[in-house]
């Protein structure tokens, strides 16, 4: 075999590929599996709310005010979930509610996902003086009292579904610039981004085809943290009367608007408060699960 | 028995069928298939194998640092009179660092960046019990120029970081000797080294055995280490091993094809044919994960035959004088294999 | 040597990289000299290594010559060109690199054709029929077989993906293979192959190849010539064989004994301990091997040598600039046993 290379025709690939890997830790991860349930039940309602809902959540019936649940007495199947103190539908306002609040969550976390990820990316590759002033931005955003702030530009630009999704989206960028500028100078690194220099890749090439791909699982892990925090935010700013405003269906005005009667009719607070909870209990569960099994470095 | 020398008597450890086995997303996978050998006060006995062959997590079974995925299991694994695996946490520290130590790969991350050297030597001894704050300075400062060290007191207030990467490596070596251990798992200990600074390690870690009388198991994929420096070999491949011998012997006389193959494959020190192609093994190694059944080398073996994939394990056959190895054809149809392939070389 | 010759393909001038080093906020910038005034002629189809020891700036040199670092004194040219003046996509197709790490040097989240693929697609991006084709002709030429075109780097063990790695490299058809130790971080039965291979390629294609190592035994199978590098100069050059056979300088002699052949009957041999690797960012003066080098006198501490030709070998070193005047004055010729 002076100039036939060795053969090699009993090669085998020593390992499944990383679809087949990720798909055989999701059948054995329950976390993810429930998270993943929770989500999917809450997003369908979001998107179906108008087929899904019973009634109109706006329309009021002053004559059938607070009625109980259907298992309680005096309970009918027209309001599965009675109805709340001005006598709107609850389980319908419930799921109107469940799109505006995935709406803000999802929302949130996109557009703060992809500021802070640009600026990570950025200071993280390039370093130097842009690094600098990506490591400014971030302390200055650190050192600024969040919600705060987020509450005076509720007050100046109004409550708008667009205006408080825009509004927690500067809340949270920071964290997704901190992980993946850390994360960037790690991969940066690596020799496949100097083969990629060496064969003439631009930067806007490197960072989005090189890099970017394989720093997406921090990506959805962080996404997934920070979308969890916008709803328990949006929730907390339409408590207070300062978010979304009424009569939108927001889970947070449930509560709220369930204030006056609390302590004789528990159940209109408590059940947005529980879907609040299960939601944000299942995002984190699906961002954990996720980054567990497409981790490449979990892998062997 | 191919484990020991008969003149060896009494075994400083005693392993018999050490199986270890690891938990991962895809299966069980057999990182060794029961692997026999004693070590005998005094010698240098060296693992030798390619990566992924099991000899590093199998010292790593004997000094209890297992991963939480892997479990290990034997037969027998008596070290100075005392079983060691699987022992408790506090009763493994007690041998850990003291009658059993380790050298590791990288002297890096084996020494603790934020304490001086002499904490770091100091600490191991007075956790043993084995003198005083006085006494164990003294040793320090004995050992660290004993290997080599000048200013071996003045050096004791260094940090890790202000030494080179041959000095950290002394460092660890006097630090693994601390407490007169009577067996040191030197875990490929020269293989983050410059090649001129490997050198004098070796021949440091040579010098010290015979002075006092250690007993070393070095892991190690150099067959040019095993060669400098050990007594005995054992060749793993696949988590067995396949080949056992005293090193003169193996080197003279290497019988698995595997060993033979491995011996071949290293670029010659003599000159060279221009022309000749380096001598390579083909395939790459089979997966562990699941059942494993006869010799795991077949798929590679140009003298493979039906039989090699038949029965759980290629019986042990010996040889005489500690010389065993794990192959289904006769003695003699491997020597002749050997010569073949030094033909080639030639 | 240094003439330049008809066919040399790559040309080193006085080539110095530099890196600014500050030790403390206060205290006066020094400066860490990686590779340090080297000339080099190489010529079309030539193995050629370079040999040394970690710190001694053979990676940054490899980083230079593919021009991801650029020198800051010196020329470098390629094809008579200067390396300053080629655009990127130019020099892909005349320099490639093989690295040193097979579990870093492919990514992890594209499939084995698209890690070949790369340098191609970003160099001349053609149709993507042409792009399949190509990927699969240079997959045989490394003897990767086909089904491996839509696995995952983690599928693959460290030969296979240094075959990945090598293909990528061969893909734009480049005149130069610059290759960072490709091999140290493979298992020996593997590296075997891959030497085996790269030798066979680099013969094929008429390449040119610069074989980066640290690993004196590995490298004298494979090129026509070794130069060794110490503390950012060349040390001594010359053909392979001679250098093997009759090295001059001290430091070429310690990496000769240095190597551990598989022979129970070769002793370790008793050395002091010369301190071991130096510091970079402070080279002793003179001769930056002097603290190591059991010949040196006076002179070695004071001036530093230059690379004379002696025997058809390059020496730095000052007992072989004149040997005779060497012997004179007292001193000993290095010798390597």
């Amino acid at each position: 075999m002076s100039n036939a290379p060795a053969p090699l025709d009993n090669m085998d690939l020593p390992m499944p590929s990383p679809r087949q890997q990720s798909w055989m830790m999701a059948k054995h991860h329950v976390g993810l599996q429930i998270g993943a349930l929770i989500v999917l039940v809450f997003t369908i309602w979001a998107v179906f709310a108008p087929f899904l809902a019973p009634a109109d959540p706006y329309v009021q019936n002053l004559a059938n005010r607070l009625a109980p649940m259907i298992w309680q007495d005096g309970g009918s199947w027209d309001h599965i979930l009675g109805t709340d103190g001005f006598g709107r539908d609850l389980l319908s306002r419930l799921i109107w509610g469940t799109q505006v609040t995935m709406i803000v969550g999802f929302g949130a976390a996109f557009i703060s996902g992809v500021v802070g990820t640009t600026l990570g990316m950025l200071g993280g590759y390039l370093g130097g003086k842009i690094d600098a002033a990506v490591i400014f931005l971030i302390n200055v955003k650190l050192a600024m009292p969040g919600v705060l702030i987020a509450l005076s530009l509720v007050s100046i630009f109004g409550g708008s579904l667009l205006s408080i999704t825009i509004i927690l989206s500067l809340l949270f960028w920071d964290r997704f610039a901190v992980v993946t500028r850390t994360a960037t100078q790690q991969v940066r690194t690596r020799e496949y981004i100097a083969a990629a220099e060496c064969s003439g890749a631009s930067k806007a090439w490197i960072l989005f085809r090189e890099i970017l791909p394989n720093i997406s699982n921090q990506i959805i892990v962080i996404g997934s943290l920070e979308m969890g925090i916008a709803i328990l935010i949006e929730a907390a700013l339409s408590f207070l009367g300062l978010g979304i405003q009424p009569p939108t269906p927001s889970w947070g005005i449930l509560v709220s608007e369930a204030r006056d009667t609390m302590f004789f009719k528990p159940h209109l607070i408590v059940i947005p408060g529980l879907a609040i909870c299960i939601l944000v209990i299942g995002i984190n569960l699906l961002g954990d699960g996720i980054r567990d099994i497409t981790e490449p470095q979990g892998r062997n | 028995m191919a484990y020991a020398y008969e003149a060896c008597g009494e075994p400083i450890l005693s392993v018999r069928n050490l199986e270890v086995s690891l938990k991962t997303s895809v299966g069980e996978l057999k990182a060794t298939r029961g692997i026999s050998f004693d070590i005998c006060p005094g010698e240098t006995f060296a693992i030798v194998g390619e990566s992924g062959c099991g000899k590093s997590i199998s010292s790593m079974a004997l000094m209890g640092l297992l991963p939480r995925i892997a479990t290990a299991r034997a037969d027998r694994c008596v070290f100075d009179g005392q079983e060691i695996l699987n022992l408790s946490r506090r009763k493994l520290s007690n041998i850990r660092g003291n009658t059993l130590s380790m050298i590791f790969q990288d002297p890096m991350t084996s020494l603790n960046p934020v304490y001086t050297i002499g904490d770091q030597l100091t600490e191991v001894f007075l956790r043993h019990g084995k003198g005083n704050r006085k006494q164990a300075r003294e040793r320090a400062v004995f050992l660290l120029e004993r290997v080599g060290i000048k200013n071996a007191a003045e050096r004791l207030g260094a940090y890790p970081h202000q030494l080179s990467g041959g000095l950290r490596q002394r460092v660890v070596i006097a630090m693994a000797m601390m407490c007169r251990p009577k067996l040191i798992i030197a875990d490929e200990p020269t293989t983050a080294l410059d090649v001129t600074v490997q050198m004098r390690t070796l021949a440091l870690l040579a010098e010290l055995q015979r002075e006092f009388g250690l007993a070393i198991i070095l892991i190690t994929h150099d067959l040019g280490v095993v060669a400098s420096l050990s007594d005995r070999v054992a060749v793993m491949y696949a988590g067995q091993i396949v080949e056992t011998a005293p090193t003169r012997q193996l080197f003279a006389d290497p019988t698995h094809p595997y060993t033979q193959g491995l011996i071949q494959c290293i670029p010659s020190y003599e000159p060279p044919n221009p022309d000749a192609e380096l001598h390579t093994i083909p395939g790459m190694v089979p997966s562990l994960i699941g059942k494993q059944r006869g010799c795991a080398f077949r798929n590679r073996c140009s003298l493979a035959v039906d039989a090699c994939g038949e029965g759980d394990e290629i019986a042990l056959r010996e040889l005489g004088e500690g010389h065993a190895y794990r192959c289904l054809q006769p003695h003699d149809a491997l020597v002749a294999n050997w010569r073949l392939l030094q033909g080639e070389s030639a | 040597m240094l003439d330049t010759h008809a066919d040399t393909i790559l040309s080193l001038r006085d080539v110095e990289v530099t890196f600014p080093l500050r030790r403390g906020l206060f205290s006066k910038p020094g400066a860490l000299h990686a590779v340090n005034r080297i000339s080099l002629d190489v010529q079309r189809g030539e193995f050629i290594s370079i040999v040394g020891e970690s710190g001694c700036g053979k990676s940054t040199l490899a980083k230079t010559l593919l021009g991801l670092q650029p020198a800051t004194a010196g020329t470098i040219s390629i094809n008579g060109k200067d390396l300053a003046a080629y655009s990127r996509k130019d020099l892909a197709h005349q320099v490639q690199p093989i690295f040193q790490d097979p579990y870093s040097s492919l990514n992890p989240r594209k499939s084995v054709a698209s890690n070949i693929a790369l340098p191609l697609i970003l160099s001349e991006n053609p149709p993507a029929s042409e792009v399949r084709d190509r990927v699969r002709e240079i997959m045989q030429m490394v003897s990767l077989p086909q089904r491996f075109e839509h696995t995952y780097p983690s599928q693959m063990s460290g030969g296979q993906r240094q075959r990945v790695a090598i293909a990528r490299a061969l893909i734009t058809k480049p005149k130069i293979l610059i290759c960072d130790e490709p091999t140290s971080a493979l298992d020996v039965s593997v590296q075997a192959q891959i030497l085996n291979l790269l030798r066979d390629l680099s013969r094929r294609l008429n390449l040119t190849s610069i074989f980066i190592s640290h690993d004196l035994s590995v490298v004298r199978h494979l090129t026509q010539r070794i130069a060794v590098m110490y503390l950012g100069r060349v040390v001594e050059l010359g053909e392979s064989e001679q250098v093997f056979n009759s090295p001059r300088h001290p430091y070429t002699q310690l990496l000769i004994r240095s190597i551990l052949p598989p022979d129970p009957t070769h002793r370790l041999p008793t050395l002091v301990w010369d301190g071991g690797g130096p510091d970079p960012t402070n080279p002793p003066a003179g001769c930056h091997f002097n603290p190591r080098c059991r010949y040196a006198v006076d002179r070695c501490r004071v001036e530093l040598p230059a690379l004379v030709e002696a025997d058809g070998q390059q020496v730095a070193c000052h007992a072989w600039a004149d040997p005779a005047k060497w012997r004179a004055a007292g001193g000993q010729i290095p010798q390597l046993s």
